[in-house]
């Protein structure tokens, strides 16, 4: 498993955009590289569709973005979390968690009785 | 991919670059890759292919991350307009609330204004535009033919036939039915009978008109044709009214006029009948057999009135119907609109166009309280253009201000206009049935047109006063301060005030001229002595024999002379008070017979007792009055103007004369005596001279017109008169038959209420006007004598008295007032035009009602600049001079 990349849904995605950048202003790339890192590169997410994933949470106001200068001195857009962006991320992550539990409770259930 | 220069990112001041910044962004992304790649040891080449293979699509990319950028700054501009809407109007708000006294006057300006013309439109609206709801109403026109009576258009009835006829055989039009005014008739029997308003109508009626009837159903074939059922519909008004709306009605059998008839189906409300006199209808009954009205056509679609006039003309003249006469030729067919007809069209349109010049004066008013505060204002919008606001974003605040005033003014309007609508209604005559009224009350129309014209004032003024302040040299105003604003900068304020004080003057001598018109009527010389005359009549059912019928006017005449008090007794049918009946008459003397071209008129007809003149006090200007025996020798007496008319020399007693009309139906009259010649007698006010009288010597047992009732006419002095003769009439004939007390002198004052009703609405409408000019003229010296104090603080040191500085003041007010007032007579010399025929003989240029007028205007000018001279003639001059 840990050798193949796992395509991120949509929905996910959102997700851990939302969770890259609640800890403060973070440009796309560090977003990229952020996820890649916290799930051991098993989530290697597409980059075609990460800046019109930001960019569709942007004009949903769940993350703000503004100009500033990056860590080697360039400009980029760096993204923060709103506090409706706040929120949907708590509720999505309840969400999520109960959503996996339930996957492995159901796999890691003994074979019903015939 | 190239570099941007630096300086592209202040074009972000102007406007987004939205797909330079999706660039930048994902430039950004890909040299980072790039950068951790070759930290990985790949080649900088290398690197690159790498990181877009790994990017994927950036086209398909970029151009979604652009489309939601563009998506993202709609929203951002739309919500910053709002945003400054919102601060501008918040803005608006606490600037009129810091300055209350200020605010209140354009605010009830506004609300006055725009009331009184909602109230006065909203009428309009129905009674004017639609007050037949007919299908397809622009093409439904009422043909009928008119002779003119002293110069009014009576309406002469049209024959059932034609309409059958004008349906059958003409090309122009869809469709014609008649219909008419039935007078009034007796519903119900004894003590519970009430007098009900009668339509008669086709039964096409309902179908042309696109209505159906509420409840039941329209008459049937069987109940139109004489000697059928006879059955009745009434109108949804009349049922709820009388019936309490009772679903039960239909079915039950009422008798009308001592006959029962059978309630099929009501109407709804909204069909209205177009009556001669009124549009008030109770209950409709079928045309049976023969009968004559006006008749209410449709053209087809693309065809002139003009075409079908003269279609329908040629029809009618060649008509060869049994029973029809033929048509006299100088009776031409005419085509209106229904409405055309109702009484209160021309008033209407007057009051509405007064309405209109008092918003106008109205606005006026606004406009220059606005720009006297722009001017005050100066300073403070000069600050803000210098702290960066641009000069639409100041214009955008003015009339962003504006329109928070006329909203909240608008608002106000609403219940002005309510309010209006109630005593309208409360003042309107009784006789002008403004039906509609209760249609109009305060619904949409009224709202809609109230928000309209609200802020139609608002943006015609605030773009004015906006424009106005905002074009102004801002450094200039700045640098010069406040108090000391360029010469010449009021003369827009001035003109404003002129435009005031000359539409309020049009609107002042129009007022007047109509209250010399009313008073003047109401002094007119009736011809006779109406001082406590009562007419007293009792209705006899349609089957009285004759001579029941003359005993029974014997019996009442006799028991009438028993009342105490009772100055005199006479008896008569079409007594001035019952507005006699008029005859189309074409006199003709032997040895000079009319031919058929000639012009026929009107004449009133009367029928009336040997002791009618004395009693009346009409003096016999020439022979005597009728004896016993003047029916068997066919003698009558006729009025002076009569007399003229038909002999020329006036001498005409003793001279033979016929009607010669009834010959045209093949009817010979036989010829008849002058024995006497009396005054003529005045029975409508309004309708400017006396008509020429026809007296026939009473006879209860002819039969013919009214012959149905018998009137006495009573001269009784004193107060309670009406109710002493009211009780008299009941002990004469209790239940058996309608009686009907009025007071001749209230009668005919009735018809006087229309104009006295247009009189007093057009002088509620002057008043309102030189109220709102006085104010603007108030406001204009107000404000020059703040600007001027200092100047007034310089003259007074320089050795000038309180007088003369008053003079100054008040010399400018006068000087403004004296133009309008100048321009407004102009003005009313044109307007007046317009209601020429309203003022029933006074001159539209009646020297009095000018003079007056600008007397008044002059003098509420002066009132209005007291208080301004009163502060400038307080001013102290040491500290005026060294206020700056």
């Amino acid at each position: 498993m840990a050798d193949r990349s796992v395509e991120v849904l949509r929905g996910t995605l959102d997700l851990l955009i939302l969770k890259a950048v609640s800890w403060g202003p973070t440009h796309g790339y560090a977003v990229a590289r952020w996820i890649e890192q916290a799930t051991d590169d098993v989530l290697r997410i597409e980059e075609g569709s990460l800046y019109p994933a930001l960019h569709r949470l942007e004009t949903r106001g769940w993350i703000a973005a503004d100009w500033g200068v990056s860590e080697n001195n360039r400009r980029a857009k760096f993204y923060t979390l709103t506090p409706k962006g706040r929120a949907q991320l708590r509720l999505e992550t309840v969400t999520w968690t109960r959503f996996a539990r339930a996957v492995f409770a159901a796999l890691e259930a003994p074979p019903q009785p015939a | 991919m190239k570099k941007t220069p630096a300086w592209r990112r202040y074009l972000r001041f102007w406007r987004a670059n939205i797909a330079q910044d999706v660039d930048d962004e994902l430039r950004f992304h890909m040299d980072m890759r790039v950068a951790e790649y070759m930290a990985r040891g790949m080649t900088a080449d290398e690197a690159r292919r790498v990181v877009i293979a790994r990017f994927g699509d950036v086209n398909a990319a970029r151009a979604e991350c652009i489309a939601l950028g563009e998506v993202r700054e709609t929203h951002a501009q739309q919500a910053d307009f709002f945003d400054g809407l919102r601060a501008d109007v918040r803005f608006a708000l606490r600037s009129l609330g810091r300055a209350p006294g200020w605010t209140a006057v354009p605010l009830l300006t506004i609300a006055l204004g725009v009331g009184a013309t909602t109230a006065v439109f909203s009428v309009a609206d129905v009674l004017l535009v639609r007050p037949f709801p007919y299908r397809d109403a622009s093409r439904v026109f009422m043909a009928r033919r008119e002779f003119t009576v002293d110069g009014n258009r009576v309406p002469a009835s049209l024959p059932v036939g034609i309409a059958r006829e004008w349906r059958n055989r003409a090309q122009t039009i869809e469709d014609a039915v008649l219909v008419f005014s039935g007078g009034t008739g007796r519903l119900g029997a004894g003590s519970d009978a009430v007098v009900v308003h009668v339509a008669r109508i086709d039964t096409s009626f309902l179908a042309f008109a696109g209505a159906h009837p509420l409840m039941g159903r329209n008459f049937n074939r069987d109940e139109t044709t004489p000697g059928g059922p006879s059955a009745m519909l009434l109108t949804e008004q009349f049922w709820r009214r009388q019936y309490g709306g009772a679903r039960d009605v239909i079915g039950r059998v009422v008798p009308f006029e001592d006959r029962p008839h059978t309630i099929v189906g009501v109407v709804p409300a909204s069909l209205s009948i177009p009556n001669f006199r009124s549009e008030r209808g109770d209950v409709l009954l079928p045309i049976q057999g023969q009968a004559g009205g006006m008749i209410l056509v449709r053209l087809k679609s693309r065809v002139s009135p003009k075409a079908a006039t003269a279609e329908l003309d040629a029809i009618m003249r060649h008509a060869q119907l049994p029973d029809v006469r033929p048509v006299p030729m100088e009776m031409p067919l005419r085509l209106t609109r229904p409405q055309d007809w109702l009484a209160i069209r021309q008033p209407l349109v007057m009051l509405t166009g007064a309405v209109a010049l008092l918003l106008v004066v109205a606005c006026a008013n606004i406009a220059h309280l606005l720009l006297a505060r722009g001017a005050a204002r100066q300073r403070e919008l000069a600050v803000r253009h210098a702290l960066g606001a641009g000069r639409a974003r100041l214009v955008r605040q003015l009339v962003t201000e504006c329109m928070v005033l006329a909203v909240m003014g608008g608002a106000l309007a609403v219940f002005v206009a309510w309010a209006g609508l109630q005593l309208l209604a409360a003042v309107r005559p009784t006789n002008m049935n403004l039906f509609a009224l209760t249609y109009v009350s305060t619904d949409r129309g009224i709202l809609s047109i109230a928000s309209m014209l609200a802020i139609l004032c608002g943006l015609a003024v605030g773009v004015l006063a906006a424009l106005r302040t905002a074009h102004r040299d801002l450094g200039i105003s700045l640098r010069v301060g406040a108090s000391s604003t360029p010469l010449g900068s009021g003369r827009l304020r001035a003109s404003l005030v002129v435009g005031e004080v000359a539409l309020s003057g049009t609107l002042l001598v129009g007022a007047l001229l109509l209250i010399h018109a009313v008073f003047d009527l109401q002094r007119t010389d009736l011809g006779f002595d109406a001082r406590g005359l009562y007419a007293v009549s009792f209705s006899l059912p349609h089957e009285t024999p004759p001579a029941e019928r003359a005993a029974f006017a014997a019996f009442v005449r006799a028991r009438a002379a028993g009342v105490p008090g009772l100055k005199g007794v006479t008896l008569a049918v079409g007594a001035p008070a019952l507005r006699g009946p008029h005859m189309i008459a074409l006199y003709e003397t032997p040895g000079h017979e009319a031919s058929p071209g000639d012009a026929s008129g009107g004449v009133a007809l009367y029928s009336v007792a040997p002791d009618y003149f004395a009693m009346m006090r009409m003096p016999l200007l020439a022979g005597r009055t009728f004896d016993d025996g003047s029916q068997s020798r066919n003698e009558v007496i006729i009025s002076a103007t009569l007399a003229r008319q038909v002999w020329p020399d006036g001498i005409a007693v003793g001279r033979r004369l016929r009607n010669a009309v009834p010959k045209s139906r093949g009817v010979i009259e036989p010829w008849q005596t002058v024995i006497g010649v009396v005054p003529d007698v005045v029975t409508d006010l309004v309708g400017g001279t006396a008509s020429p009288g026809f007296y026939r010597p009473f006879d209860a047992t002819a039969g013919g017109f009214l012959m149905n009732s018998v009137t006495l006419i009573v001269r009784l002095p004193g107060a309670d008169a009406a109710a002493r003769l009211k009780q008299f009439a009941a002990s004469v004939q209790p239940n058996k038959t309608e009686t009907v007390v009025a007071n001749v002198r209230e009668t005919i004052d009735q018809s006087l209420a229309e104009p006295r009703f247009t009189m007093r609405v057009l002088v509620a409408f002057a008043a309102l006007g030189v109220l709102l000019a006085a104010i603007g003229l108030f406001g204009v010296i107000s404000y020059s004598v703040g600007q001027r104090t200092r100047e007034i603080g310089v003259r007074m040191t320089l050795g000038a008295t309180r007088g003369s500085i008053a003079r100054l003041v008040v010399g400018d007010g006068i000087r403004l007032a004296l133009v309008g007032i100048g321009v407004g007579l102009v003005g009313a010399v044109a307007a007046t035009r317009l209601i020429q025929n309203l003022l029933y003989g006074v001159s539209r240029l009646d020297p009095f009602s000018f003079g007056l007028g600008a007397a008044l205007l002059l003098a509420v000018s002066v009132i209005a600049c007291v208080v301004p001279m009163l502060r400038a003639t307080a001013v102290d001059p040491v500290i005026a001079v060294r206020v700056e």
